[in-house]
């Protein structure tokens, strides 16, 4: 790549970086500010401006991670499975890394006060633990099969390959199946009903009287460990791994924050129809969030297609952002392509995002939203999720090696 | 350099990770010692992911070429 293409990509990165940060610096105003001596028209705008703020940032934010992923070549699906198909962890690290980056600051804004997680869905949810493990051992498959992730498949689509649209839409077909239609039953009268009676399902909290910091200490600690062990020399052709994963950490903080404190702002302008952070309409919408994939691809197709009585919000907003960021971070690197994958691997793409989207549904999240933001949160579910994501990715990558094996 | 022949040729275009690396890992199974395989791929993970396979089969990576939007390895089976 030219440098007068590299110098326009990281520019734009960081422009669309700094854009972020001044949603966040506003979304502040808004989340500190005393709206009653405001008249009913500021406040309106206000709210309005509090809507758009976070929309444009989950097309912002989108966007970053799209250009990201496209561009360092950051893939958990890699992660996950390399251990059986190339030997080689890098992927591993980098996704340590992000991790790295996410817990600590995420539950620093939690301390501070900016991102209440105690109400996020990974915190604030009975702990179905039938559905996290089978959710996450199929959607673990079914990366393997798609050749990707929840957010990479939509990379791979953003860059022109076709096997990657065929997998996209597979996802949304049974992802919005398992949350609306045919196999939602399945879920919700068979997986779900088998829960663990938590208060909540806050890590630290189970550690009875020691102290969060203690045990984020640790986590770190046992990170760190992890990505200093044997760093053998990489073969990794992308960014470098503590680069790409310390950018992917940072993407999931910035969410957790703009969502975090439009969580606390929207009271503000509205305690006439929210009584606090328990409130059920307001959890409804503006329940603080960070990425995730797992719901968002089949909410961004039924809010194309039906439209009507339909909203934006900034999970359909963030895949609207990775579609585009990857399409223009492929296009500014001259890595655009249309790609016709031969039938095999069609028929793989197609049946991994079957699975990928049965499974994402049913562990309520995907690696990005289970295994980057969940587990940033800290979160019970969330680590036993990705653990069983990790098995599944293994097992698949072992089938798939060898079905392949025994071909003449 | 005169281009090297190969003995055997893996065709993974179109494929996407973990594809190619596991069709690699057959042929380098599938050849003898000193033998040298060509493989073609287009998956913009193929890039890291072969040469580390590579490596840690023991094999020996002779070459790596980009042809016309695709990546060409050249390995010799140790």
């Amino acid at each position: 790549m030219s440098k007068g293409r590299k110098f326009i990509g990281i520019a734009l990165m960081t422009g669309v970086f700094l854009w972020i940060i001044y949603y966040i610096v506003r979304m502040k105003g808004y989340a500190s500010m005393d709206a009653s001596s405001l008249s009913d028209e500021q406040i309106a705008a206000i709210k309005n401006s509090i809507q758009s703020s976070v929309i444009i940032s989950g097309l912002l934010i989108g966007g970053l991670l799209g250009a990201v992923v496209q561009r360092s070549k950051f893939c958990i699906a890699a992660a996950c499975h390399n251990i059986v198909t190339t030997n080689d962890m890098t992927q591993t690290r980098a996704y340590a890394m992000a991790l790295f980056v996410a817990i600590p600051a995420t539950q620093l804004l939690y301390r501070l006060g900016s991102v209440d997680i105690a109400h996020s869905i990974y915190i604030d949810s009975p702990f179905t633990w039938l559905s996290y493990i089978a959710g996450g051992f199929i959607f673990g498959i079914g990366i393997v099969y798609a050749g990707g992730c929840a957010s990479r498949i939509l990379v791979r689509a953003g860059e022109g390959n076709l096997g990657g649209l065929v997998s996209v839409l597979a996802f949304i077909f049974s992802s919005g199946a398992t949350l609306w239609g045919i196999t939602a039953k399945l879920r919700v009268d068979y997986f779900d009903k088998l829960t663990l009676d938590l208060k909540n399902q806050y890590l630290p909290d189970m550690f009875g009287g020691v102290p969060a910091w203690a045990v984020i200490l640790v986590i770190e600690a046992a990170l760190l460990a992890f990505m200093l062990k044997s760093p053998k020399e990489s073969e990794w052709r992308g960014w470098r791994w503590p680069m790409a994963g310390a950018a992917i950490g940072l993407i999931v903080v910035v969410a957790w924050w703009i969502n975090g404190l439009a969580f606390k702002a929207v009271p503000n302008v509205d305690s006439f129809s929210f009584t606090g952070p328990n409130d059920p309409t307001l959890l409804q919408t503006w329940r603080p969030k960070s990425l995730t994939f797992a719901l968002a691809d089949a909410q961004t197709f039924r809010y194309i297609i039906l439209w009507t009585g339909e909203s934006i919000n900034f999970a359909i907003a963030t895949v609207l952002g990775v579609l585009a960021g990857s399409f223009i971070a492929a296009l500014i690197s001259g890595t655009f392509q249309w790609v016709a994958p031969p039938l095999q691997q069609f028929k793989y793409n197609l049946v991994g995002g079957l699975l990928m989207g049965f499974g994402a549904v049913l562990a309520m999240g995907c690696n990005i939203g289970q295994g980057l933001s969940g587990i940033s949160s800290l979160s019970a579910g969330s680590v036993l999720t990705m653990a069983f994501i990790f098995f599944g990715a293994i097992a698949g990558a072992k089938f798939m090696t060898w079905s392949i094996m025994r071909e003449a | 350099m005169a281009e090297l022949a190969a003995d055997v040729k893996v065709d993974c275009k179109g494929l996407t990770c973990p594809m190619p690396v596991v069709k690699t890992k057959k042929a380098l199974s599938q050849i003898t010692s000193g033998q040298v395989l060509e493989v073609t791929a287009t998956d913009p993970g193929s890039k890291s992911d072969i040469p580390a396979l590579v490596r840690n089969m023991g094999s020996e990576l002779l070459e790596t070429r980009d042809e016309q939007g695709s990546v060409v390895f050249l390995i010799r089976k140790k």
